[in-house]
């Protein structure tokens, strides 16, 4: 054994020698380069984790946005059909009371209408029976050369009146 | 006797020997390169000087430079180190993430400790190989008179094939994987593994077992790097010596290939040790 650590040179010190300056290396290299080296490789790990973690995230409040946002358009969709119901069931009712109204204030003119005429037709009926009158009673003077006192004029009136009646009737028929 | 190829016993193959042998001894003059003074390569490194009674061998020369390269790089590279990595920032990631991974599905959360070792086992062992496949590395040197004779002595020596630094390496690995192995899983898991309360029968052979298996681990890692990068010099000695031009550049090749894969080696095995030590021992 010690002639072949003779013939290959090794002898303790260079042993010792070599190991502390392998030591050495190893430090230095911890220090400045595996160190340095490995905490980049880790906050890169971790940029990229992070950044995947919120990239789920955001997918996720994505997909709950769309869930949300479908829900309310739903909802919507149908309050709208909800509104638009109660508005044509309200123009219906506004419609149908308009209509109604309209047909009383029709009913009511038609029948102040009736009321006007009768009452207009009753004094043209004594504005003509005046005025016939009248006349007659001026024939009469004209005719008679008299004037006429009240019974006179009632029977000469009476007569025409009824003459004139009988005359529409005969008319009418 | 005539000389008849076809014959053994010819002439002809006396002559041919003779006048190979004469070529083998001229040989050295014969050849072109930068090392043409000996085609010897010494099993042990060459004292080039000393500090005080210190003798200096030009492998440990060779060792402090590829040290100081290192160190230097480091702290060069620590200062431009940037979240978005340049090319050669992204090639050192790739390695560390790598070996850091690789560790790490071996030994979870251990390989934070483990790491920096493994890694300057590579590290070092590969840059030592690489930076000796350099001219004038083994080719630079001064001749020197010994025992009468003149002797090349080169300056810078392969780190690797001096076996005084792969044996420390080797010492240095399996010293850590013990203080590891210590650590992590405390001093009677420890003593568990090598003494087992039944000390008798099979249990004794297995534990003597365990503890030569110990030794065969330095000498497994010391000799292995040793020999390969030994074999690769002798190797590249030999095709200067037929030619100094494109002959050598086929082993270059496949010196450039076995630096990379001794550093891996002892690396991984380093590695697989220290898992293998720190975990608990289920007899």
């Amino acid at each position: 054994m010690e002639k072949i650590l003779t013939d290959f040179g090794v002898q303790p010190i260079y042993l010792v020698a070599q190991a502390v300056n392998f030591i050495i290396l190893l430090l230095i290299l911890k220090r400045f380069l595996y160190r340095p080296v490995l905490k980049v490789l880790e906050h890169r790990k971790k940029t990229v984790s992070d950044s995947l973690r919120k990239a789920e995230q955001i997918t996720a409040q994505l997909q709950k946005t769309e869930v949300k946002s479908a829900e309310k358009l739903s909802e919507a969709s149908k309050q709208a059909q909800v509104i638009i119901a109660n508005a044509s069931k309200t123009a219906d009712r506004i419609i149908a009371e308009a209509h109604e109204k309209a047909q009383v204030d029709v009913d009511i003119m038609i029948e102040q209408g009736k009321q006007s005429i009768l009452v207009e037709q009753e004094m043209m009926k004594n504005e003509m029976h005046d005025k016939l009158a009248g006349l007659v009673v001026l024939g009469m003077e004209r005719i008679a050369g008299k004037v006429l006192d009240l019974p006179d004029h009632t029977k000469i009136v009476d007569q025409t009146i009824n003459s004139l009646k009988e005359e529409i009737s005969t008319r009418a028929l | 006797m005539q000389q008849n190829p076809t014959d053994p016993n010819s002439e002809y193959f006396d002559q041919w020997g003779s006048s190979l042998k004469q070529w083998f001894q001229e040989k050295p003059h014969h050849t072109y390169g930068a090392d043409t003074k000996t085609e010897h390569v010494p099993l042990a490194p060459e004292v080039i000087g000393h500090i005080g009674t210190f003798p200096v061998t030009n492998s440990l020369v060779f060792s402090i430079l590829v040290t100081i390269l290192l160190s230097v790089f480091a702290i060069v590279f620590s200062r431009k180190i940037t979240v978005i990595p340049g090319k050669l920032q992204s090639f050192i990631e790739v390695i560390f993430e790598y070996v850091y991974d690789l560790g790490e599905s071996l030994a979870q959360s251990r390989i934070e400790t483990f790491f920096p070792w493994v890694m300057t086992f590579f590290l070092y062992i590969l840059a030592a190989n690489l930076l000796a496949l350099f001219p004038g590395v083994s080719t630079i040197g001064v001749n020197v008179m010994q025992e009468g004779q003149q002797k090349f002595i080169p300056l810078l020596r392969s780190i690797n094939s001096d076996l005084n630094m792969t044996l420390s390496l080797a010492l240095l690995s399996v010293v850590a994987t013990h203080f590891f192995s210590l650590k992590f899983i405390g001093v009677t898991d420890y003593l568990k593994r090598w003494f087992s309360l039944k000390m008798f029968g099979v249990f004794l052979f297995v534990g003597i077992l365990e503890l030569v298996s110990e030794f065969t681990k330095i000498i497994s890692l010391s000799f292995r790097l040793f020999g390969n990068i030994l074999a690769g010099k002798v190797l590249l000695k030999t095709s200067w010596s037929v030619s100094a031009f494109i002959v050598p550049l086929p082993f270059y090749f496949l010196e450039l290939v076995v630096a990379f894969v001794q550093a891996a080696v002892f690396m991984i095995l380093t590695l697989v040790f220290m898992v293998m030590l720190s975990e608990k021992h289920h007899s």
